[in-house]
């Protein structure tokens, strides 16, 4: 038998039913990562842990008086289900609190989460700038956490439109537009 | 297919190796096409899921560099010289078409000409005219959509779908360029505006990039392939061509490939059709080595790999006071400008570039520059949704220090040598960037902006040139029907053929050009012979 052509009619038949259920508009799937709860027991982040990276994501999107910051959107849990997902994060997400911790303490002596907001920026700039590569694994997973994030969305006025729902209103192209340029003479090199 | 009836063998089955497919089975070839790739699930496009951003900032599946997607499909492309490309392309039936913008200009009648006209690289062996025919032909087979009587290019004929929206961003370039006085016009797009054929008309929902499920983008597995597999041609997919067989005389014999399961498979052909890309296409010749072509095949003068182009660009952002909703609406181009298209001595440089309004993505990529911290609202909220895109398309002239060649350490998936693309902007290309920027500060300026924003040079997604036509065996890899010399049966067809790359989006000549191939295909190795 050839595969190929198994493969080509799965194909066409997955052509058929996506736009079957594209034109029903109910293939807005929901964001798995930002919707579950996790309990601490079931979690490869331990509660002290969870609470380090908690803080550290809500200093890099602070709330202020508009927008939540990024754990009151659910970044921790964004996180603990994404490394559900890919178990093999674990070990970065690990090495990003301890190394936050290391630095918190060689600073200040104390905790990350026991300094106020101006000692914990040293923290972070610090791992910033010395550990370059692990803090980016910090901003990105919080930059994508809070801004694939549905109340985020709403508060900044974005609508994402995605494939399986219709799309945004638009005007149509008005022709009159090109009126000007329409009797612009030949620009092209003629040859 | 039964292997010992195959007249023509393609290899990649993307844009390229969609249409001579198409067009070879249509008029009686029984042809065979190895893609290294599968079909792609619409289902499994990251555009359905509303944190489809994800996809462009981290690695893995749908990222648009086969370096950070690491599927088992894509090979490595390593990366040398001054300014090493950021590369991108696509593995699968479809092959790049299937992460794809649309943006469908033509190669304008001076492109083919260059040393004619401007002393510069080299002239085509053929003309815009020779080519006119089948551009016209594959718009209509696409459904493309756009807006006749643009006075920079030759007269085209009505397009076969209406212009897409322009959008607030949109209409508010059109104020900049009006202002100046400059053209712009509506872009032909690979996108269509009405139902076509037995697709769905473009409900601009802007997240084509990762996947158009509705198949109003035309992505070759939704366009040619269906009508190719319905007139007798077979794809083979998961099958990765190691290198191409030659007999004792010198001819093409047919392929060596791996199978899905990794198992070796010979595969024999009267004729063979390379169209693995700018970048799959030198990787395969050089990767074909054997007593008769020790250096890889066609590469007797040491062109295969050579003068390779990428079109340097610029991605320019005008920052306005108000939303100008810039992700909203198909994520290709609604206008463009080719103002500074054709040659003007007093600009400092030769050729030229066009200027394309492009539209963002969604929050998550613009949030990527700005600071974290006490300021980051305060930042996000200037830029989003205010912005508004000019991308640059400078035309690439040919340099031979740019190339693509082996590299000696990595592999792909089955043990193949990868590919390594080393590139620097040529003095040239420096010149016309900076003019660029300056004229799209001056447009963004006069629509309206506040604030203009010029992120390094970078560039686009266009390979290109590391096979080139020519018009002798000296200076070039293929003659003007796509024919590898001194190989009476082996041709490139795609983006590695073109001798210079112009300043617009390549896949309308790539695809031209593969309506051409396939005539002569069939008229000089195929019905001819037969
Ligand atoms: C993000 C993005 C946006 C783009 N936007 C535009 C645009 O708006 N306008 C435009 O004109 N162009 C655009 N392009 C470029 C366009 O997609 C390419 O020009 C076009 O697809 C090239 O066609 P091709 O057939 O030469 O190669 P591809 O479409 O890349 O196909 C090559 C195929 O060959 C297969 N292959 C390679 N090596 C082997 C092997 N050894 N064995 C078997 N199979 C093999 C690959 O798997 C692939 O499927 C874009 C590209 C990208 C990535
Ligand atoms: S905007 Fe149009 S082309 Fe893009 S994904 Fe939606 S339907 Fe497809």
């Amino acid at each position: 038998m050839n595969t190929n052509n198994w493969s080509r009619r799965k194909f066409t038949k997955a052509v058929i039913s996506a736009q079957a259920l594209l034109a029903s508009g109910v293939l807005a799937l929901p964001l798995a990562c930002a919707e579950s709860n996790k309990t601490e027991s079931d979690t490869p982040l331990d509660k002290l842990q969870q609470e380090t990276l908690k803080f550290a994501m809500d200093e890099i999107i602070p709330a202020n008086d508009k927008m939540p910051s990024a754990s009151e959107t659910g970044s921790v849990n964004y996180v603990l289900n994404i490394l559900e997902e890919l178990p093999d994060l674990s070990p970065l997400f690990i090495s990003l609190t301890d190394k936050i911790e290391d630095q918190s303490l060689q600073l200040s002596g104390s905790a990350f989460s026991k300094l106020n907001s101006e000692r914990r920026i040293a923290v972070l700039t610090t791992i910033e700038q010395t550990e370059p590569g692990l803090f980016k694994v910090l901003k990105d997973f919080t930059y994508e956490s809070y801004y694939t994030n549905d109340s985020v969305h709403k508060l900044i006025s974005y609508e994402p439109h995605p494939t399986g729902t219709t799309g945004p209103e638009m005007e149509p192209f008005d022709e009159q537009l090109l009126d000007r340029v329409k009797n612009i003479p030949a620009m092209y090199t003629k040859i | 297919m039964n292997n010992d009836d195959i007249d023509v063998l393609v290899i990649g089955a993307g844009a390229a190796g969609a249409v001579v497919s198409w067009s070879l089975t249509e008029k009686g070839a029984k042809v065979v096409c190895l893609e290294q790739g599968g079909w792609v699930d619409p289902l499994s496009f990251p555009s359905l899921k509303p944190d489809y951003e994800t996809h462009l900032t981290r690695e893995g599946d749908f990222n648009l560099s086969p370096n950070l997607r690491n599927r088992k499909e894509d090979y490595p492309v390593t990366t040398d010289g001054e300014n090493p490309p950021f590369i991108m392309m696509f593995n699968a039936v479809g092959g790049s078409t299937i992460h794809w913008q649309g943006i469908f200009p033509r190669f304008h009648p001076s492109d083919f000409k260059v040393k004619t006209l401007d002393g510069v690289a080299d002239d085509w062996p053929i003309s815009y005219w020779d080519l006119e025919p089948y551009y016209e032909f594959n718009d209509k087979m696409i459904g493309v959509s756009g807006l006749n009587g643009d006075p920079a290019n030759p007269p085209r004929t009505k397009r076969p779908t209406p212009p897409l929206p322009l959008g607030k961003m949109g209409n508010t370039l059109v104020k900049g360029f009006e202002k100046l006085g400059w053209h712009w016009w509506v872009n032909d797009h690979g996108i269509i505006s009405k139902q076509y054929k037995d697709r769905a008309a473009c409900m601009l929902h802007g997240k084509c990039m990762f996947g158009c499920p509705m198949g109003a983008k035309a992505t070759t597995d939704r366009t040619y392939w269906p009508l190719a597999i319905e007139k007798g041609a077979e794809i083979r997919t998961w099958s990765r061509v190691k290198e191409i067989t030659v007999d004792n005389t010198g001819k093409a014999k047919g392929a060596i490939y791996f199978d899905k399961e990794g198992n070796i498979q010979e595969i024999k052909a009267k004729v063979v059709v390379v169209c693995c890309n700018g970048i799959g296409t030198p990787r395969l010749l050089l990767n074909s080595k054997s007593n008769l072509f020790p250096d890889g095949l066609g590469n007797g003068n040491g062109l295969v790999g050579k003068n390779f182009m990428v079109h340097p660009t610029h991605f320019i952002n005008g920052i306005f006071e108000e939303a100008m909703d810039g992700h909203i609406g198909p994520m290709g181009s609604p206008l463009f400008s080719q103002e500074f298209y054709e040659t003007d001595e007093s600009r400092g440089f030769k050729r030229g570039y066009m200027l394309l309004g492009e539209r963002t993505f969604g929050p998550l990529f613009q949030a990527q520059d700005i600071p974290w911290g006490k300021n980051h609202h305060a930042e996000f909220g200037k830029i989003f949704p205010h912005q508004i895109g000019l991308t640059v398309v400078a035309d690439d002239l040919p340099e031979e220090t740019n190339m693509v060649t082996l590299d000696d350490k990595e592999v792909d998936s089955n043990g193949i040598s990868a590919a390594k693309a080393t590139y620097s902007l040529s003095e040239n290309s420096k010149q016309m960037l900076n003019h660029a920027v300056e004229k799209s500060t001056e447009v963004l300026m006069a629509a309206g902006a506040k604030e203009v924003i010029v992120p390094p040079a970078t560039n686009l997604a266009h390979l290109m040139g590391t096979a080139r036509m020519g018009t002798s065996e000296k200076n070039s890899v293929v003659d003007k029907n796509n024919k590898v010399h001194g190989i009476p049966n082996l041709y490139v067809v795609d983006g590695s053929s073109f001798t210079t790359g112009a300043g617009v989006n390549p896949t309308s000549t790539i695809m031209a050009l593969a309506l051409r191939a396939a005539d002569k295909i069939w008229e000089n190795a195929v019905h001819g012979k037969s």
